[in-house]
């Protein structure tokens, strides 16, 4: 089917296969369509359609409830067309700009699957076809009979992968995770779509990095340390994060992130966060080498980092509540958004 | 808040109820707002943001003049109600002053956004 995205900027006519979604389609053609966690929650990818051309293949996504029909407001990352349709993109985005990326669809294997901490595991995904990808970018996952794509950041790093590494709560009554965790997933086909995302990191950049990370948020930037370490950067910049859980026992990636803070010990401050402080003797004053602190990421990220702040790019990942909490701390800090990523899956 | 004035000014709260950046709603004239101190400067706005209609009370985080909208980090100067950095509509504004010990906030009308653009965007060949 044809679809036309248009603005008062201009127009574009993608190709859209059986199935595809509506940002799937434009991102695949290198249309610069706004989105965000390109799974349902976000909103950032408002549109307008007209009446009956575009059906959702999870009319309950969160990103959906405060839609309204009346106006053809549809999300792109959640509809298919039904026909042939023109699709009204809100905002001052040049659609005729190709973006330069495309990420595609393929398939995979879900492998490796292993417990890190109660609740969370870690799979790797044997991919058809390599992949390209910067560290902080996601991957659309969906299996078979799922209503739609979930996002999953990479947590490894490779110029050009075919075997990606991710990390994954177990979400009560979280299809996906719930269908990985109950060891089903070894017979599962994965469909795939990516990679996606924006809060990434380049090291030409040459920037300092303040990290706030909270549970499974620490995927992306697990990508961004696991690169920089690989390329020697903080040998020449400054690196300040906090990762936070709710109890001890509920980290995982310790040991690497014990290493990567000795390796500079100079230029590398890593600090660790319990949030559920009800038993307050069963916080030690460290683990695995690392300072704990007690209280939620943003709160222990203003006391131990206060400092370090202005002037460095601000790297976040982790749930809302989190997420506005650490973005308070930087934006009172006087960090430009420009200078804040992170993308809002939650 | 059924206290009225003449040209639809109305009491809005004492000149020390409103702490410095924190952002409040109100219901004045039937109508709800958002106020905030800035300085001694205060400013009354509707309690949505004019990108996707956020809750600006709950998603709105104020540092110095700069309003920002959390979902999508849009910004705005708070003196002015211009957008800046990745916004694309600027804040509107109700009037404020300041007398007798009290801001007072002037709501006729309510001020209300346009989220679906119409006037620039329904004129398209559909």
């Amino acid at each position: 089917m044809n679809v036309t995205f248009l603005n008062k900027q201009g127009r574009v006519n993608v190709e859209c296969r059986e199935g595809e979604t509506l940002l799937q389609a434009g991102l695949r053609h290198g249309v610069p369509l706004p989105y965000s966690c390109g799974a349902g929650v976000c909103s950032t990818c408002i549109a307008r359609s007209k009446p009956g051309t575009v059906t959702s293949m999870w009319p309950q996504a969160p990103g959906a409830q405060n839609l309204n029909s009346a106006k053809g407001e549809c999300l792109l990352c959640q509809c298919v067309p039904v026909s042939n349709c023109e699709i009204l993109v809100p905002g001052k985005v040049v659609l005729t700009e190709n973006s330069g990326v495309s990420p595609q669809h393929q398939f995979g294997q879900l492998v490796n699957l292993e417990v890190v901490a109660p609740s969370v595991a870690t799979f790797e995904l044997e991919l058809d076809q390599s992949i390209t990808f910067l560290a902080g970018q996601y991957l659309l996952l969906r299996l078979p009979a799922m209503e739609g794509y979930r996002p999953y950041s990479m947590t490894s790093f490779s110029i050009c992968s075919q075997n990606p590494t991710f990390v994954i709560k177990c979400v009560p009554g979280g299809r996906f995770s719930e269908t990985l965790f109950n060891d089903k997933f070894k017979a599962a086909r994965v469909d795939v779509f990516g990679p996606m995302g924006k809060a990434t990191f380049d090291p030409a950049e040459e920037r300092d990095l303040t990290c706030m990370v909270g549970g499974s948020g620490i995927a992306g930037i697990m990508s961004i340390l696991r690169q920089s370490r690989d390329i020697n950067y903080f040998s020449e910049h400054k690196l300040t994060m906090v990762f936070g859980v709710r109890k001890p026992e509920d980290f995982f990636f310790l040991d690497e992130l014990r290493e990567i803070q000795e390796s500079v010990p100079a230029n590398i401050n890593i600090h660790l966060a319990v949030s559920d402080s009800s038993d307050s003797n069963s916080v030690p004053a460290e683990l695995a080498g690392l300072p704990i602190w007690r209280g939620f990421v943003h709160e222990v990220a203003e006391r131990v980092m206060a400092k370090d702040l202005s002037g460095r790019l601000g790297l976040l990942g982790g749930p809302p509540a989190m997420l506005d909490g650490s973005l308070r701390l930087l934006l009172s800090a006087g960090v430009p958004v420009h200078d804040i990523r992170y993308d809002k899956f939650g | 808040m059924s206290e009225s004035n003449e040209d639809d000014w109305y009491p809005l709260c004492g000149i020390d109820d409103l702490a410095e950046g924190a952002l409040k709603k109100f219901e004045v004239n039937d109508i709800a707002l958002v106020a905030v101190r800035i300085g001694d400067e205060h400013r009354a706005f509707p309690p949505f943001c004019p990108h996707m209609s956020e809750p600006l009370h709950e998603s709105g985080i104020c540092a110095g003049a700069v309003l920002t909208c959390s979902k999508h980090l849009w910004q705005w100067n708070l003196l002015t109600g211009e957008q800046q950095g990745p916004a694309e509509k600027a804040l509107l504004m109700y009037e404020t002053s300041v007398r007798q010990a009290k801001v007072w906030v002037r709501v006729g009308k309510e001020l209300v956004y346009d989220y679906q653009e119409e006037d620039e965007e329904d004129d398209f060949e559909w």
